[in-house]
């Protein structure tokens, strides 16, 4: 799942793959908006066929929170 | 050849006026192809009997239908089967698409811009541009008039250079006399927002900018384009035009209250249908998203065939002028951090 959002995050940040960790804070550290990171749970929700809760978003700090989010779901 | 996506339906007159719309454009632009997204049977219905360049257009079938009243953020992500999300995702899946043209539920379309179709690289917020004729025959772009309420003084910066880009390419209006929406004229009024914005504005070389602008002299001609909020913008925008639409029923109604005025009208009446004409937005096209990664124009909901055609050709103009890379090469990198 790491590399698969990392991957997403690269393409729709412009940046470079490798600069993304697990603990790579999404908006300080990637220089991600609110947008962006809107966009991306909607990329993420088409390829995995889910729906995340609007509320589930204040959530979702660092790159580790999306990953153990999706990985509790069930899904690689 | 350029391809457009049109969304036949959600606008008050769809099918119809889509179709039709599509069709006019189709006579008035050789290298256009458009796809059309909705019921096939209820569109296919529309083109009987009529003659167009089959081999320029194209149906694909949608059989839902986002309404004005239903939650944006629910309706791009559940009606994956509308009109509207298929004519985006044929957008974002061929990258031959180059725009969609859409008359349906403007927060949809605007959620589905931000969220689906994404923004240019640099882009805070992409934002809505519509243009309105002016007393001296000109046009004056306002941008925003609705996208974004809570802005801050660089998104301001952005929108003059995205809007003055736009009327450059697609109404060839030469170095755009910008000008910041504010409650005088003078440099130092207003609030820390405009007071700000000016200075940012009047240091940047990629703009023509003119200064502060009261609402009262948007339709002067002496200006080619006004930056604001969403908020005031949308605000400026429909009172403008309510104030022109109540007083021409101001003038009727008083021309049909004498006979002598009647008469005397009966001699106007031509001067009155060119006025009509002039102020009627159904020939001055849509309004376009400007910063999205991709076209995008939004028509009016009540939009006729021909305003449908004039939103077309916007987002033919954008494609073919190649506006959005114009866009990138021109925004200062932004730290969106400091969004």
């Amino acid at each position: 799942m790491f590399e698969k959002l990392k991957v997403l995050l690269a393409k729709q940040l412009r940046i470079d793959a490798e600069t993304i960790t697990l603990e790579s804070s999404i908006k300080k550290d990637l220089g991600a908006d609110s947008l962006d990171i809107l966009q991306i749970l909607m990329t993420m929700e088409d390829e995995y066929g889910i729906t995340i809760p609007d509320e589930e978003l204040a959530n979702f700090e660092t790159v580790a929170d999306v990953v153990n989010y999706v990985d509790k779901l069930g899904l690689k | 050849m350029i391809r457009i996506a049109v969304d036949c339906f959600g606008g008050d007159r769809s099918p119809e006026a889509n179709v039709d719309g599509a069709l006019l454009a189709l006579a008035s632009m050789s290298d256009l192809q458009v796809i059309l997204t909705g019921d096939e049977e209820k569109i296919k219905t529309c083109l009987e009997g009529k003659k167009y360049d089959s081999t320029r257009l194209e149906i694909v079938h949608a059989p839902e239908v986002i309404g004005t009243d239903e939650k944006p953020t629910d309706a791009i992500r559940l009606k994956k089967d509308s009109s509207m999300m298929k004519a985006v995702r044929l957008m974002l899946q061929d990258d031959s698409v180059a725009g969609i043209v859409s008359t349906g539920s403007t927060g949809a379309l605007v959620a589905a811009a931000m969220l689906r179709v994404g923004r240019l690289k640099n882009v805070i917020r992409p934002a809505f541009c519509p243009v309105l004729p002016t007393m001296n025959g000109g046009l004056v772009g306002i941008c925003d008039s609705g996208a974004n309420v809570d802005i801050t003084p660089d998104h301001l910066l952005q929108y003059a250079i995205m809007a003055s880009l736009y009327l450059e390419n697609v109404y060839n209006v030469s170095s755009p006399r910008v000008a910041l929406l504010n409650i005088g004229v003078e440099g130092e009024k207003g609030d820390e927002l405009r007071k700000t914005a000016y200075q940012l504005l009047k240091n940047c070389d990629k703009i023509n900018f003119v200064g502060n602008m009261e609402s009262r002299d948007l339709l002067s001609g002496k200006y080619d384009l006004v930056v604001c909020d969403g908020f005031g913008g949308n605000v400026l925008i429909k009172t403008t035009e309510g104030t022109a639409l109540e007083l021409l029923k101001k003038i009727k109604k008083d021309i049909f209250s004498r006979l002598s005025y009647k008469i005397g009208a009966l001699f106007m009446k031509r001067m009155f249908m060119e006025e009509k004409a002039f102020m009627d937005y159904q020939n001055y096209g849509g309004s376009v998203l400007l910063g999205t990664s991709r076209v995008v124009v939004k028509g009016h909901g009540s939009s006729k065939a021909t305003a449908v055609m004039k939103c077309i050709e916007q987002a033919y103009k954008m494609e073919s002028s190649r506006l959005n890379g114009k866009i990138e090469e021109s925004l200062p990198e932004y730290d969106k951090r400091n969004a």
